[in-house]
């Protein structure tokens, strides 16, 4: 006899999936707010000045703050008890957000590159609804954390690679225990998000810098 | 594929139903009595089958999810079941138990089990305070030390809260075959109430030596994962029972698990758990109707070795 990942784990695929929903539903047409910003970020990042450039981070910011209080802290946390304190890291990833808005702003990105950002993390949202026949829940950045993580190493090769390398280190923790969670449950659709997540963040981390942080 | 309800035992349902519509109090007389063990300590009989809630009670505070565990609940102690076991370690466990139980009023039905699980052995009265309050009791029924974590401060004080009528029984637990030399040094120098340890069809290491030391030393055992974690049920796939099964009145692979782990005569309880009403009803079967003798049991082990 001996223990396999599985035995690990506390809880059942059905719970777990069912915390998407939760979350959507507490959020209720506050989900539509966050949609609206997910949908803001690109053009912010296609056409913005400067200035205004930086609000990507305090968005990142805002969703890295609502994705550990709502779905980690709120839903998560009371049927898994590492993800407790992984909320709080969570927030001192918000808290990072925070300083890199203040200090080093974005550089501009092409249409082309935010299309296909988006149409891939788009796709990734979706694999929740897939494996739940149910688009309540739908996985969406900045209210749950495999999303949070991914769409922020996308985000993150927008910045120089000075700001960016602190900034990758909770993402990548969390990603790696989160695939870890779904390869015990046995859910292989929905672990194609962290295991991107973490695609991503190596991507993130060899990245080369953009040419100016604030001219494209 | 398994059946929800095997056909004779739905028709029986149906008639008895019927029957019982008709004629309150007909069928009164006529139910079968459920099969029990005694405590070695006491005495006091426990029915065989209990239920265990690693994951599958860990639901938190999700409302469809609780409706759904609470109607397995309700099941179990409608079919005679009483023993919920749970740990702290189980997440939202020993809460969600705790909720159900005051839902559906059956307090005085519950054997509650639990069990010490921090590594902090000065902390033992606290942590049971902290089960106690989630599960609503005022007095647990069996409190355990978990996988032996910490098991010297925190029996010593166990044993304390016994002598004080704090607790009734107290015990420890392994799983998964491991620390099993541990668990008979510790079964021959203390005294337990109960022992709990994994025991199944495709794990018999205990029957080697620890439940005939239990025996010896009239410590109750607990069997946990009774279907190995559901290996067994990925085992056994969609063949048909064997011919034995009929003999025994097994409708089910379930049953024909749990019939096999609570036949050995060491054995007091087993818990196995489950997130389906189904699957409790037929894990709730093997606690009535015939257990297999020594020889049956050998070829119920025949049986699977040959799967």
């Amino acid at each position: 006899m001996d223990y396999a990942l599985g035995d690990f784990l506390m809880f059942t695929p059905e719970v777990y999936l069912r915390l998407f929903e939760r979350t959507n539903e507490a959020l209720g047409v506050g989900l539509w707010g966050v949609v609206a910003v997910l949908v803001t970020i690109p053009v912010l990042l296609c056409r913005a000045p400067t200035l205004v450039r930086r609000l990507v981070a305090v968005a990142m910011a805002a969703g890295w703050g609502l994705t550990a209080a709502l779905f980690m802290m709120r839903f998560y946390a009371p049927i898994n008890w590492p993800v407790g304190p992984f909320a709080w890291v969570f927030a001192l990833e918000a808290g990072l957000l925070m300083v890199v808005a203040a200090r080093v702003p974005p550089a501009r990105v092409r249409l082309v590159a935010l299309a296909g950002g988006s149409a891939l993390l788009l796709a990734l949202s979706w694999v929740t609804v897939r494996e739940t026949d149910t688009w309540q829940a739908i996985a969406l950045p900045g209210v749950t954390p495999d999303m949070t993580a991914a769409t922020t190493a996308v985000l993150l090769m927008a910045w120089p690679r000075r700001a960016r390398w602190g900034l990758l280190v909770i993402p990548l923790l969390w990603c790696a225990f989160s695939a870890l969670g779904h390869w015990a449950m046995g859910l292989w659709w929905p672990m194609a998000v962290p295991v991107t997540g973490l695609v991503f963040i190596l991507m993130a981390a060899l990245w080369p810098p953009p040419r100016s942080p604030s001219v494209e | 594929m398994r059946l929800l309800m095997p056909r004779r035992r739905f028709l029986i349902g149906m008639a008895s139903t019927g029957l019982a519509a008709r004629w309150p109090g007909v069928l009164a007389d006529s139910e079968p009595a459920p099969i029990t063990r005694t405590i070695p300590s006491t005495g006091e009989p426990l029915p065989v089958i209990g239920m265990g809630t690693w994951r599958t009670f860990n639901v938190g505070t999700d409302p469809v999810l609780l409706d759904q565990r609470e109607q397995i609940l309700d099941l179990f102690f409608q079919r005679g079941g009483r023993v919920v076991d749970a740990s702290p370690m189980y997440g939202s466990a020993e809460a969600v138990v705790g909720e159900l139980v005051k839902r559906l009023g059956r307090r005085e039905a519950l054997f509650a089990a639990t069990k010490v699980w921090t590594r902090d052995e000065s902390d033992t009265r606290e942590a049971v305070a902290r089960s106690e309050a989630l599960w609503g009791v005022a007095r647990f029924d069996l409190m355990q030390v978990h996988n032996l974590l910490g098991w010297e401060g925190h029996l010593a004080t166990l044993q304390e809260m016994k002598a004080e009528g704090r607790l009734r029984y107290i015990g420890v637990t392994t799983s998964h075959g491991r620390r099993h030399d541990d668990l008979e040094r510790i079964m021959r120098r203390e005294p337990l109430d109960f022992v709990q340890l994994t025991y199944n069809m495709a794990d018999r290491e205990a029957e080697r030596r620890l439940l005939p030391l239990a025996r010896e030393r009239g410590i109750a055992v607990i069997a946990n994962r009774p279907f190995q974690g559901g290996r067994l049920f990925e085992r056994v796939g969609s063949r048909p029972l064997p011919a034995l099964a009929g003999a025994l009145e097994i409708d089910s692979w379930a049953e024909f698990f749990l019939k096999f782990v609570v036949s050995h005569p060491a054995m007091t309880c087993a818990i196995p758990a489950t997130t389906q009403v189904a699957h409790m009803r037929e894990n709730m079967g093997a606690l009535y109707g015939r257990l297999p003798d020594e020889m049956q049991r050998r070829r119920m082990i025949d049986i699977v070795r040959e799967l």
